[in-house]
């Protein structure tokens, strides 16, 4: 029991490498190897692209482990359920607030405003404040348990508009453009090889990266929850008098 | 103009990775040690 934590965590420093160097090669191609665009997409600016749209899959995974843990969570009523919710919807509101600071900034010079209440954007932001407001809910409740069942409600509920936010750009018309597809991955965007391919070690990396953060999230979690029943466990031994 | 707000948003991204990260990173340590505290206070069952 005493090597439970670090014997689960041997293969974290592994994963961390693996999503560093991918990073590292992410980065490099996003400078390098991508050209740039063209004026009316920002030039240079339009580099913020292998950011932002990884960070907003990033989001979109999260959230969904978050949905399929609240579910798991409820009918099992196992804490490692509301641990792995939690970790995720944190780490998703991470990338998801990297989503709405990198935006406004590619948008302000291309569409000439900082932000537009059009359906992808307005989406994205109830959606952040959903989960930033599910991280809170966590905190109201003294009783563990009921946060947890509390706030696996909201993380399914809550998911119901992660959809929305990605077919907003199909279903509504919105100045968002609407990105390479998995069906079209570069004849919509222009994307030649370079891009696809930069784009694509960019998805590879923040995944990476965010099962990495998500690793190290729920050891975090998983330790705590010792030290919470070792201070009970410490709390409620019987006392051995000592003798003077 | 626009390479500087380029570097202003990836700053920007890679502080909030970063601080969560170095974050996470700090308490690990914390909880670590404060859990071989009480480890060493409580015997084994």
């Amino acid at each position: 029991m005493k090597e439970d934590v670090p014997a689960r965590s041997d293969r974290l420093p592994l994963l961390g490498a693996a999503a560093g160097v991918a990073m590292a090669a992410a980065l490099f191609m996003t400078f390098f190897v991508a050209r740039e665009a063209g004026a009316a997409m920002g030039g240079q600016l339009q580099r913020i692209f292998y950011v932002h749209v990884p960070s907003a899959w990033v989001g979109y995974l999260a959230f969904a482990i978050v949905f399929i843990s609240s579910i798991a969570y409820l009918r099992t009523g196992a804490r490692r359920w509301d641990l792995l919710a939690h970790s995720a919807a944190e780490i998703g509101v991470l990338f998801i607030t990297i989503v709405l600071i990198t935006g406004p900034i590619w948008a302000h010079p291309v569409w000439g405003t900082w932000w537009q209440w059009d359906a992808r954007l307005t989406s994205a932001l109830l959606m952040w404040l959903t989960y930033v407001g599910y991280l809170f809910l966590r905190n109201l409740s003294t009783d563990p348990a009921r946060a947890g069942r509390l706030a696996a409600v909201v993380g399914i509920v809550g998911f119901v508009n992660v959809p929305i936010v990605h077919f907003s750009v199909q279903w509504w018309r919105t100045l968002h453009p609407s990105g390479p597809t998995l069906a079209d991955p570069t004849e919509a965007s222009g994307f030649a090889a370079s891009e696809t391919i930069t784009f694509l070690v960019a998805l590879v990396a923040f995944t990476l990266l965010f099962a990495w953060m998500l690793a190290l999230r729920t050891r975090v979690g998983r330790m705590r929850d010792e030290v919470d029943s070792l201070e009970i466990a410490e709390q409620t031994r019987p006392r051995v008098p000592v003798a003077t | 103009m626009n390479v500087g707000w380029l570097v202003v948003a990836m700053g920007a991204a890679a502080l909030c990775i970063g601080g969560y990260v170095a974050l996470l990173l700090f308490r690990m340590r914390r909880i670590q040690s404060n859990l071989s505290e009480l480890r060493d206070r409580i015997p084994p069952t």
